[in-house]
């Protein structure tokens, strides 16, 4: 009877939200579902970030480096830069392979490393890869430098464009609705196989490490490698976001990968509550849509005072700091924590 | 029967102090041996140094026949010798339960993809690790806690607790550090029947401990190290008539 109710929960939940992009554009108009679409792809890094920094607790400020070689591995594959024009069930999973050995490749040199240290290097991992893809334009021009790379082919499976509106079964399907359920269904699988990791063997030696390095090592848990595990999972998932990115825009330059988006992603993370991924997802939208309800700021005080008295991008990043720091005073362990980091901020 | 742990000759020097210096001990199978000696005379390091969290300067280290890989603590709990900690280090936001499911991991074989599929075979086996953790915990008297958070045990509870997760490894030889500072009369000898059960059940066990007493009523042979030295080495009897041991190890104790 009950596991019934939670059944019906469940179907009315994705009933919800698969009217959510109709609800939007209809209530909001059409910006919004664009919005709501970036958003998903915040989502889906997150989850990635997640593994890394929730479960394996590594800390990771340099993450969206993952982010960015997911989505020059669509632009590059699917663009004239190179004339090359993949599909997209190709380009992913080459995408996918890219960035989970880039992963590793960053994570291999970080072994020994734990907490502040561990974040500063892999902040600088971060830097490299984006000072890379600023400059990787000779000999052979790769990455076209921080004009970045334009005209990327349009998201794709075989003639169906998501780039286009579609009608099925009569209905019009607004083009951003038909991405809208593209990234859903990527989201879904993200938090299917993430779920499916946590409790796992794998996911209990992730938290045995994330515990006690020492004492996990000492009970026969291979920790280098399965902080790499952890590392190139991560990075599989950052770099799916990424080719979404990419196909999504149309275009890339090195600008969306700084350290701001780095920390940007750690803050959903951490404020949703690390380890739990119900916390990881609110914690990703929020933070996806704060700065954009933030954005009519210059508007408001037009209408208020009659003029602007402080530059509205200025004031949207002050008003988005105090929100931050509110919610991490009201709660240190995130919005929806995780079981282990509820009791750590409950029981000491 | 052939020696399960031979160890020749360990070193170790941490900057000016010559933690260990060419320390011998053996360990019989299924047999209880002692490691004592005076604060700071080297018996962590030694474990350390056997389970490879260092990598010693000098000596070699052998179990079951084959050498142990110096400074690869995962391979060497893999090869049958585990450990307890004297500071304690449960998994302390993990539940009781996890802990222990979390020492089954070197024996088990769940992958990525297996953990994704979840196919029969890994729900058999992960209905094996649950069973297994609670029967240990069982073993070991803490079935009652299994779903408490780790950290939130008494003390006693977690030596206890640190026991059963290093037990799910499935190992040869236990190291215990300390397994009864800070107890009482009664949890002493609760443990003391814990060791007596698990050596019955085929395992051996090296103990560190401070209290000669408590150490000789329950070895079968005690190594004495003082200054990083082996002092004596011999059954309880000769350890406890050795002036040398009287000398140094309760002259120790008694000022310190
Ligand atoms: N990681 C380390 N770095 C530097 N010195 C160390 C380290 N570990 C141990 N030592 C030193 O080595 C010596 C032996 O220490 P150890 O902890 O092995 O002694 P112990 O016999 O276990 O003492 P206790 O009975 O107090 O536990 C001490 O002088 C200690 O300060
Ligand atoms: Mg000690």
């Amino acid at each position: 009877m009950i596991a019934g109710l939670a059944r019906f929960k469940r179907l009315w939940m994705l009933l919800g939200i698969l009217i959510l992009p109709w609800a939007v554009e209809g209530l909001l108009g059409r910006g919004w579902v664009r919005i709501l679409d970036f958003a998903l792809l915040s989502v889906l890094l997150a989850i990635g970030l997640n593994i890394v920094v929730g479960y394996a607790g590594l800390l990771d400020l340099g993450f969206i480096a993952f982010f960015g070689v997911g989505a020059y591995a669509y632009a590059l594959l699917a663009s004239p830069q190179f004339g090359v024009h993949w599909p997209l069930w190709a380009i992913l999973p080459t995408g996918v392979l890219v960035a989970a050995s880039f992963g590793v490749a960053l994570g291999w040199p970080t072994l020994g490393l734990r907490g502040d240290y561990l974040a500063i290097v892999t902040m600088g991992f971060g830097e490299i890869i984006r000072v890379f893809l600023n400059n990787l334009t000779a000999p052979i021009n790769i990455t076209n430098g921080p004009q970045g790379i334009t005209m990327i082919d349009a998201l794709h499976l075989g003639g169906w464009s998501f780039a286009r509106p579609h009608r099925v079964w009569g209905i019009p399907l607004p083009a951003l609705v038909g991405t809208f359920y593209l990234f859903l269904l990527f989201v879904l699988l993200a938090l299917f196989l993430s779920r499916r990791l946590e409790y796992s063997r794998i996911g209990r030696a992730w938290m045995a490490i994330r515990e006690d390095e020492i004492a996990a090592a000492s009970m026969g848990l291979d920790t280098r490698r399965l902080k790499l595990l952890a590392y190139a999972l991560g990075a599989a998932f950052g770099g799916v976001s990424g080719g979404l990115f990419a196909g999504f825009q149309g275009f890339v330059s090195p600008e969306s990968f700084t350290l701001q988006e780095s920390v940007m992603i750690l803050c959903m993370v951490v404020l949703g509550g690390m380890g739990n991924l119900r916390g990881v997802v609110v914690g990703a939208l929020l933070l996806a849509f704060l700065p954009e309800v933030l954005r009519p700021l210059g508007d408001w005080q037009q209408h208020w005072f009659h003029h602007v008295l402080i530059d509205p991008s200025t004031l949207r990043l002050l008003l988005f700091g105090i929100a931050l720091v509110i919610l991490m005073r009201w709660r240190p362990e995130g919005l929806l924590p995780s079981r282990a980091r509820a009791r750590e901020w409950h029981t000491s | 029967m052939n020696t399960l742990l031979e160890a020749k000759g360990i070193s170790k020097r941490f900057g000016g102090v010559q933690a260990l210096h060419d320390v011998s001990l053996t360990v019989e199978p299924a047999s209880i041996v002692g490691l004592i000696g005076p604060n700071g005379a080297g018996k962590t390091t030694f474990f350390n140094v056997l389970t490879g969290v260092y990598v010693p300067d000098a000596g070699t280290l052998t179990f079951a026949g084959l050498p142990l890989p110096a400074g690869q603590p995962h391979r060497v709990a893999r090869a049958g010798l585990v450990r307890t900690f004297q500071n304690i280090r449960v998994f302390p936001q993990m539940s009781v339960l996890e802990n222990v499911m979390v020492g089954f991991h070197g024996r088990t074989h769940c992958g990525l993809l297996g953990a994704w599929f979840k196919g029969p075979a890994v729900r058999r086996e992960e209905r094996e690790i649950l069973e297994g953790a609670q029967e240990l915990l069982e073993w070991v008297g803490l079935q009652s806690m299994a779903q408490r958070v780790a950290s939130t045990l008494s003390y006693g509870a977690q030596r206890r607790l640190e026991i059963a997760r290093a037990l799910a490894t499935g190992p040869r030889l236990l190291a215990l550090d300390e397994p009864v500072a800070g107890m009482n009369g009664t949890e002493r000898g609760h443990m003391t029947e814990l060791i007596l059960r698990i050596r019955a059940a085929g395992i051996a066990l090296l103990v560190i401990e401070h209290d000669v007493r408590w150490i000789a009523q329950l070895c079968e042979r005690i190594t004495v190290l003082d200054y990083g030295q082996r002092l004596a080495e011999g059954t309880p009897a000769e350890i406890q008539a050795n002036p040398r041991v009287i000398e140094a190890y309760l002259g120790h104790s008694s000022h310190g």
